[in-house]
């Protein structure tokens, strides 16, 4: 599905899946800072030069030796809880998808591979059936079964267990049962392609049905931990400070079995520590480098830093109060995003990691299905070129010059929206367009997901966005939708019959995207959301370990069995 | 009045204290914006019968004075309730383990200061030549260090650079831990050494210029006795108070410190619990540092009556 993402020091956020994190990073403020002048002094020296062609791959060198201990940063601090019921944020996921299993996976290519489940395949238009591997141990030594399958995925459907998956795709199943020792269906009430996508995230995460019931609300929790069939094990987990998992050497899928005997997770969601911890080798890796900690870790012989293909961008979104305001004219939003000079914005505020941006919808990646119908979608799209003289053309026709100022929210402490967010405003007072800045705590900027009265007192929000997995129609199934998190209440029944024509392909996949690009198309010319800039995956590892894929999915995917010794 | 009539009296007061204190925190929190089911729920609608599980289980439904009076009976017996955002642990299980470093850090960051901002005060209070000046010109200097500033020079310096101590993190077991802390004691300390050391400063030079000390002198009693006896001994009431004064405030100064290090205490707790919402870590924090702060002007109120005998006499 698709998500809209902020990151504000630690915290991050999806559209649906709201993420609130420890608040280390954000109350270390002042010393964010003070890091921050001194970083952006040195990156100025530093010059970054891929601007026009980033190198981007997932790919890192593979791991050749096997390594006792590595100790990993969770950038976003101490999960909430490692339940899947309410596994929703990076935190969490960071962790879990190394120690529990869901049916499917997606890989760091973004495809989506078997996993518990061998197989699947549609049996009706509403009913998708999975094959449950056989051979699976849950660590006690437990056979895997269908009845854990279900009861998994059940937990996330009653409304009492207020899961997080239930909104709004765990809502869009019928029916989970056991058809037979080794088969489950699930039925949902429309025909849907997402409900496999889903299956890979929490939603689809197996856990012991004995030990969860035993366990009762303390799953997941330091006192409760976890009973699944990953590769890692659930050791401990000490409060405020650290997870740890080891290696599970019973694990079913041979080819996956980890190099490293114990994995800590360190939260630190302060970016200036994190950055610290890295260069000094105390911490071996993280994903989510912080955008400020680009060129000093770029450039440091404590290890390598990678950038790698994620479904993460930056956009600027009206809310329904600019929608209704001068922003009503298409024109003006046009104007508005040619006045935007992305490229700079690209090497000032992301130093470099981060490129312009045509869609927020269909990403510049390969996708896993239908490829190059979505490459070549993506290149039809407008460019996003910095063009005043057009800009201020399309402002005077649409008679909208000086008049009154646009609030545009962004959120508070995050050094790379503040650079962003005064690009934006030089742009368009360059053409006209007054907008003044109002920095919202991350606390109430999270509330915009949810509460459209806390956004629509702005008439745009400066945003991190993402998607799950690479395929728009999750981002269409919220923006372009009828939803709480449809900014600008945007309806067109011709976006939402495609919709549902695309998740009634069955394992047709050019048909699926074909209909899923004139679904993008459309919206993204009626300009909703204002695509700025695409962030690729920032993953940093010290020079003794390698092999973590560079790349987006790791939140569904066990990353750290690829990880071990560099021999260096 | 005795010494020991003091310390009833002054006990007695400390509890009408904290009772009202208790109070404040209490309903302070309550009338704070935000809603703890907000948190629980991580802002979406729940169904109702999610709400009402969550109402129930942590007594949301009580009105306020129950709820106050349900808190301070647990309160009594050790008992903080039950984190929300850590999915229902008791709070005093996670306390724990961050009280002890936490103390650890301001003990440290305490002797710290005692020791190097007291001799500073002395020798820029009794030499007030060229060491005198270039004492108080560091002191200077060194007010005007922050602590979170000091955070990022140290760990950049002696962390990164050279790689003596570590970035982050608390530690396990006694050296560790004091190897974990030491730069952070230190980023406490560097503005309240100066502080105290410009107090101890003018508190001698002051009493190095009173007449009775001029009295002293002219009698031909030894240079040693008069600042021992006659200069240290009365100055010692203000460098006490301010001392005082500085490690009650260390408590709370912790925070800062905790979260620029990395340092898992309570500071850096109380911080992430008030930008979670979570409500019963708060009040037991809060507490806590109340405590703190009253058990250490309890110690200097007592150890005025044995500087000075007067006061115990009033």
């Amino acid at each position: 599905m698709t998500h809209i993402k902020a990151e504000v020091d630690g915290l991050r956020r999806r559209k649906i899946r709201r993420r609130l994190l420890a608040a280390g990073g954000r109350v270390g403020g002042i010393v964010i800072a003070v890091i921050f002048i001194v970083t952006s002094l040195t990156a100025c020296g530093s010059g970054t030069g891929g601007a026009a062609g980033l190198k981007i791959s997932s790919a890192t060198p593979p791991a050749t030796g096997d390594v006792k201990s590595v100790t990993w940063a969770d950038s976003h601090g101490e999960p909430i809880s490692l339940d899947p019921l309410k596994a929703y944020n990076y935190a969490e996921n960071t962790v879990l998808g190394n120690a529990c299993e869901a049916l499917l996976s997606i890989a760091p290519d973004f495809t989506l591979q078997p996993r518990l489940a061998s197989s699947y395949k549609r049996v009706l238009p509403t009913v998708w059936q999975y094959n449950i591997r056989k051979g699976v141990r849950f660590w006690d030594g437990a056979p895997l079964t269908a009845a854990d399958v279900v009861y998994s995925i059940q937990r996330h459907l009653d409304p009492a267990n207020a899961s997080y998956y239930l909104e709004p795709f765990g809502q869009q199943i019928a029916t989970v049962r056991a058809t037979s020792p080794n088969t489950v269906q699930i039925t949902t009430k429309r025909p849907s392609q997402i409900v496999n996508e889903m299956m890979a995230t929490g939603l689809g995460t197996v856990g012991e049905a004995k030990y969860i019931q035993a366990k009762g609300s303390s799953y997941g929790t330091p006192r409760g931990g976890l009973m699944c069939t990953g590769p890692f094990e659930f050791g401990k987990w000490v409060p405020g400070q650290s997870i740890t998992l080891n290696r599970n050497p019973n694990y079913w899928d041979k080819a996956m079995i980890p190099r490293i005997q114990q994995l800590e997770f360190r939260f630190i969601d302060d970016q200036s520590l994190l950055t610290n911890a890295l260069l000094s080798g105390e911490i071996d890796g993280t994903y989510e480098v912080p955008a400020s900690a680009v060129s000093q870790l770029r450039n440091s012989s404590a290890g390598h830093f990678y950038l790698g293909p994620a479904l993460n961008n930056v956009a600027l979104l009206p809310t329904l109060t600019g929608i209704r305001g001068p922003l009503k004219d298409i024109r003006v939003r046009q104007a508005l995003s040619l006045a935007i000079d992305r490229q700079g914005v690209a090497q000032t505020a992301y130093s470099g990691a981060a490129s312009p941006i045509r869609s927020t919808l269909i990403l510049p990646i390969r996708y896993p299905f239908a490829p190059k119908q979505f490459s070549d979608a993506y290149k039809s799209l407008p460019s996003p070129t910095q063009n005043l003289d057009k800009a201020k053309a399309l402002i005077q026709q649409a008679g909208a010059e000086n008049g009154q100022p646009l609030t545009m929210a962004i959120p508070a402490t995050d050094p790379a929206s503040t650079q962003t967010a005064n690009a934006v405003v030089s742009g368009a007072k360059q053409i006209g367009l007054r907008i003044q800045v109002k920095q919202v705590q991350p606390t109430d900027f999270d509330n915009f997901f949810f509460d459209p009265k806390a956004r629509n007192k702005f008439d745009l929000a400066l945003e991190n966005n993402f998607a799950d997995f690479a395929d728009p129609l999750e981002f269409i199934a919220y923006a372009g939708l009828p939803g709480v998190q449809n900014f600008t209440n945007y309806e067109n029944p011709k976006v939402t019959s495609l919709y549902y024509a695309a998740q009634n392909t069955g394992h047709d996949q050019q048909k699926r995207a074909a209909l899923t690009i004139q679904a993008v198309k459309i919206f993204q010319d009626s300009l909703q959301i204002i695509p700025v800039l695409y962030t690729p995956e920032r993953l940093f590892m010290g020079s003794g370990i390698t092999g973590a894929p560079a790349s987006f999915p790791y939140l569904y995917y066990p990353w750290a069995a690829k990880v071990g010794a560099s021999g260096k | 009045m005795s010494f020991i009539s003091i310390a009833v009296k002054r006990v007695a007061a400390i509890l009408t204290v904290l009772l009202v204190t208790s109070f404040l925190i209490f309903s302070a929190l309550y009338l704070a914006p935000g809603n703890p089911i907000t948190t629980l729920s991580g802002g979406r609608d729940l169904a109702p019968a999610a709400r009402a599980a969550l109402v129930q289980q942590y007594d949301l439904n009580q009105p306020f004075l129950e709820r106050y009076v349900h808190w301070l009976g647990g309160v009594t017996h050790g008992d903080f309730g039950t984190s929300i955002v850590a999915q229902g642990q008791p709070v005093g299980s996670l306390l724990t383990p961050r009280l002890g470093t936490t103390a650890l850090l301001v003990v440290m960051s305490a002797v710290l200061i005692l020791v190097v901002g007291t001799l500073a005060g002395i020798v820029a209070g009794l030499y007030r030549g060229k060491l005198g000046l270039s004492v108080t010109a560091l002191a200077a200097v060194g007010l005007a260090v922050p602590s979170f500033v000091a955070a990022v020079l140290l760990v950049s310096v002696f962390a990164v650079g050279l790689g003596w101590f570590p970035v982050f993190g608390s530690g396990s077991g006694f050296l560790d831990r004091i190897w974990h802390l030491t730069l952070p004691a230190i980023a406490l300390a560097i503005s309240n050494i100066a502080y105290l050391a410009r107090i101890s400063e003018t508190a001698i030079a002051h009493e190095a210029e009173a007449e009775h000390v001029a009295t002293a002198r002219s009698r031909g009693i030894p240079n040693r006795l008069v600042v021992r006896r006659h200069i240290l001994r009365n100055a010692a009431i203000p460098i006490s108070t301010t001392a005082g004064l500085i490690t009650a405030y260390l408590v709370v100064g912790a925070s800062v410190v905790e979260t620029a290090f990395g340092v898992n205490g309570i500071g850096s707790y109380l911080v992430q619990a008030v930008v979670r919402s979570d409500f019963a870590v708060v009040q037991a924090i809060s507490l806590i540092v109340v405590v703190a702060f009253l058990c250490i002007n309890l110690v200097v109120d007592l150890l005025y009556a044995r500087l000075d005998p007067r006061i115990g006499r009033e």
